[in-house]
């Protein structure tokens, strides 16, 4: 076999490989889809769900997983924000920054269940939060936040540096700097990483099952520390336990569907978004 | 996962200890501080819960049974046995069947997406596997459940409808885009002139890829791969509604298993807290912990370790 | 065309999208001797030495038009095999760029890919270099390149451990290994130190006694100190070419003039 007849071949296979992954991608939403569709309504996603899951809607579920990216929001963003600016731009080269930046990847890498563990035993128990919002929001903040971190830390980083040099230079001070030139010049790539972040806190299970997801209320959660629903779980509620498997499978679909719509929605703004300004500012 | 190739950091700005700092900036400076450090606080914090969950396990059942013990059955009413082994097989049997099918799919992604795609084409994909990638792991896990199960039930008539292959498949699936993300970035952190040497030298374009690329790279292919086999030890979703949640041990890949991941999300809803059962599933938690932060550090090494200089 | 051309271009025109870059270049390059292309930055001399080994193959958005004789064949027709064009045509970049492997891989690369040529009862075949030949070729090219002495006893470290002057001879050694006719030289100094730039120009100098040597080069002096015959490219076109001593001396052209002088950037 000559060397040309081996190159075809074998590009033809890589190519084969990227076509497998995009096939699965299809599948996988268009099964979704059109199990989903049908149920898809105004009223499916205000009514709350009634006779078992069999009919009505998924509101609380929707409201309970809206509550919880607020809650992200309010803290991880924050939090990850001031890392990240902290990381770039104070502490580079010395150990500390070093042991950062292992927590931070470390971080990243713990399984979601395990941060189920953390939030039951920190905020559940010891805080005294209960089975809550709280407690699985704070518990979400906690898991996203390396996500956060390292989505700000590539906008920061990709600040020029000729941007804070302009600035010492007119005798400004590190914060002013960062402040006033820094943060609005990466301001689009640290909203892709918000955006991102929120997102998989939406689509997250684990730590929900055991931080006090319930499985029906029969209102809305009135403050931060009272039960709530929330769509991911409701969907492996449905799926592995409703006492009727077959009635609640429209219902099943359809709730994964609007997950996934939820989800894929904010990706793809996050995705659109960082072109946009990548190609404005030439990342 | 930007954070292991992490290129663009910027040399210190400060090269003199600062004497001159105005309390404001001070202040703004501690917020900044304590703000970085809730992440290694947060690591310990894991660690420190686990540990402590854990620890009144170690005092009330056997330890080595648990390290060696070949059934898990602690709802058992009278004679509960705390055997970790069926849920280490299950795990493994799960992730390495995923690693087997995603690697070489993974790996042929991405030296089409870093060698061969039309820009055009590129610019499509990489939002695909990023949206991939985003897809929350119940709807892999509802998938499975509900419709590959029966596809696999029809074409190879298994011993058990949840089983081991189907979650395997998906978390294949889950495993790509990480695969793909961290080798690909590698791949094109290979600069251009070595590809044009090859090429002067009258290699062909899947020679130079074979010959200077992927060698030249291989430390991040590597990391990629051990990686992603990191995330597919640490899902819980997918593996919980796909493999049935039998935990036994055994190489069919047809019957069902159970992941750690899963024995802890689904124990937990029926176990009494502060029981033996409580604590153990800590100690399963603390094991999946060390497992995975053991193969992250060994990622992190490999890329330290061998990354060639060009 | 006659039996001492190594290459000869016949209206020559490279466009890279919009931007027209060579203009109809019509050039003959003599065998065995080294041929320097001089000319201001952005004048196409690049370019030009780019097309004999089909290396602006590999940019987006260029296209090539003419004709390029080497050896009696077109090597910038549809239907040549550029694999085999680039094996007989050597090239050494401006920027070192040896491979991260050891020094005798590096030279080892291109021979292990194109094997040994070897009649085989009437059939041509190709097969691998035994251990002996494949250390016998390293050593040679070394040699050729002086380089040899320097890292005979490490031909195991890496070769981007090496200085910047000797990671050059090890580009050049590489290009030796196959043979090759002719060779191609993108501005090999300019990341070199004036001590390295003499040693590699000694080596050039001795070179030309069995290959062709084409040398784009922005340094007037080099191309005075080493070259046979010069080529003056601006803008896209060529100029003016001849024997270096008269286009120094003698320039025919009023741009060349200009440019030799001083005058022009």
């Amino acid at each position: 076999m000559d060397r040309k007849t081996k190159e075809t071949m074998v590009f033809t296979a890589f190519r084969g490989c990227a076509l497998l992954v995009v096939l699965a991608l299809i599948v996988l939403v268009g099964y979704i889809a059109s199990g989903g569709l049908e149920k898809l309504s105004l009223d499916f996603l205000t009514e709350f769900p009634r006779r078992a899951n069999t009919e009505g809607g998924i509101y609380p579920a929707i409201v309970g997983t809206f509550y919880l990216m607020l809650i992200v929001l309010g803290v991880s963003v924050p939090i990850g924000i001031m890392s990240a600016v902290y990381l770039v731009e104070y502490e580079q080269r010395s150990v500390m920054g070093r042991v950062f930046k292992l927590a931070v990847y470390n971080l990243a890498g713990v399984p979601s269940i395990v941060y189920g563990l953390l939030g039951l035993g920190i905020f559940v128990v010891f805080l005294g939060f209960g089975a809550s919002l709280l407690s699985a929001g704070l518990t979400l903040s906690i898991m996203v936040l390396p996500l956060m971190i390292s989505a700000a830390r590539e906008a920061i980083a990709a600040v020029p540096q000729s941007v804070c040099e302009a600035s010492f230079a007119m005798g400004a001070t590190k914060w002013q700097t960062i402040w006033h030139h820094v943060l609005p010049y990466a301001l689009p790539g640290i909203f892709t990483g918000i955006i991102l972040s929120i997102s998989r806190a939406a689509g997250e299970t684990a730590p929900l099952m055991l931080t006090g997801v319930a499985v029906s209320l029969r209102s809305l959660p009135d403050g931060v520390l009272d039960s709530f629903m929330a769509l991911p779980y409701h969907i492996y509620f449905m799926a592995t336990q409703s006492s009727n498997l077959q009635a609640t499978r429209p219902i099943q679909y359809a709730t994964a569907l609007v997950l996934l719509l939820l989800v894929l929605g904010m990706n793809l703004v996050a995705i659109v978004l960082r072109k946009r300004y990548r190609d404005k500012y030439k990342w | 996962m930007a954070l292991i190739f992490a290129r663009k950091d910027r040399p210190s700005q400060r090269t003199r200890r600062v004497t001159h700092m105005k309390p404001s900036e001070r202040l703004i400076q501690m917020a900044l501080t304590i703000a970085t450090w809730s992440s290694v606080v947060a690591l310990g914090a894991v660690f420190g819960e686990l540990l402590l969950g854990a620890f009144p396990a170690f005092t009330s059942i056997d330890l080595l049974g648990f390290f060696t013990g070949t059934v898990w059955n602690p709802a058992h009413p009278l004679y509960p046995l705390y055997g970790i082994l069926p849920l280490v097989v299950g795990t493994m049997l799960v992730s390495f069947g995923a690693a087997l099918m995603a690697i070489p799919i993974g790996l042929g992604c991405s030296i089409w997406l870093a060698e061969l795609a039309h820009p055009k084409i590129k610019a499509v994909f990489k939002p695909a596997i990023e949206i991939l990638s985003g897809i929350p792991s119940v709807i892999f896990g509802f998938f499975a459940l509900v419709i590959l199960s029966q596809w696999i039930y029809d074409l190879l008539d298994p011993t058990m409808k949840l089983n081991a292959l189907n979650g395997a498949i998906l978390l294949a699936v889950m495993m790509i885009p990480i695969m793909v993300t961290v080798a690909e970035d590698a791949m094109n952190s290979v600069p251009m002139n070595l590809r044009e040497a090859s090429l002067a030298l009258g290699a062909t374009r899947w020679e130079t890829i074979r010959r200077v690329v992927l060698p030249s790279s291989l430390s991040g292919i590597v990391a990629a791969i051990v990686l992603s086999f990191g995330r597919a030890v640490g899902e819980t979703m997918t593996v919980l509604m796909a493999t049935g949640n039998t935990p036994v041990i055994t190489s069919d890949y047809l019957r069902s298993v159970q992941t750690m991941t899963a024995a802890i999300a689904i124990d937990f809803g029926e176990v009494e807290f502060y029981s033996v059962h409580y604590h153990v599933l800590f100690a399963v938690g603390l094991v999946l912990f060390v497992m995975t932060f053991a193969i992250n550090i060994l990622a992190d090494w490999v890329v330290r370790r061998y990354k060639e200089d060009y | 065309m006659n039996m001492t051309t190594a290459i000869h271009t016949e209206d020559l025109h490279v466009f890279f999208e919009k931007n027209h870059a060579l203009k109809g270049v019509n050039m003959d390059i003599e065998k065995n001797g080294i041929t320097s292309v001089i000319g201001p930055s952005g004048c196409g001399k690049s370019t030009f030495i780019r097309c004999i080994n089909r290396m602006n193959d590999l940019i987006p958005g260029c296209s090539v038009k003419g004709k390029v004789m080497v050896d009696g064949q077109d090597v910038n027709s549809d239907d040549v095999d550029v694999v085999d064009v680039r094996r007989r045509i050597g090239m050494v970049f401006q920027k070192p760029n040896p491979f991260p492997k050891s020094i005798y891989e590096n030279v080892a690369y291109a021979p292990r890919l194109h094997g040994v040529l070897e009649d085989k009862g009437g059939k041509m075949r190709r097969r691998r270099h035994t251990k002996q030949e494949m250390d016998r070729i390293v050593e040679h090219s070394l040699r050729r390149a002086a380089l040899w002495e320097e890292v005979k006893d490490r031909l195991e470290k890496s070769g981007t451990s090496l200085s910047g002057g000797q990671q050059q001879r090890l580009c050049i050694a590489r290009t030796l290994a196959i043979d090759p006719e002719i060779i191609l030289f993108d501005e090999p100094c300019s990341a070199l130190d004036p001590i390295a730039t003499a040693k590699i120009e000694d080596l050039l100098v001795d070179l030309k006694k069995d290959y062709t040597v084409v040398i784009v080069t922005h340094s007037m002096q080099q191309a005075a100190r080493i070259s046979d015959r010069t080529a003056f490219f601006y803008l896209g076109d060529l100029i003016e070419m001849g024997e270096t001593k008269q286009i120094f001396e003698r320039p025919g052209e009023e741009l060349t003039e200009q440019y030799i002088t001083g005058r022009m950037g």
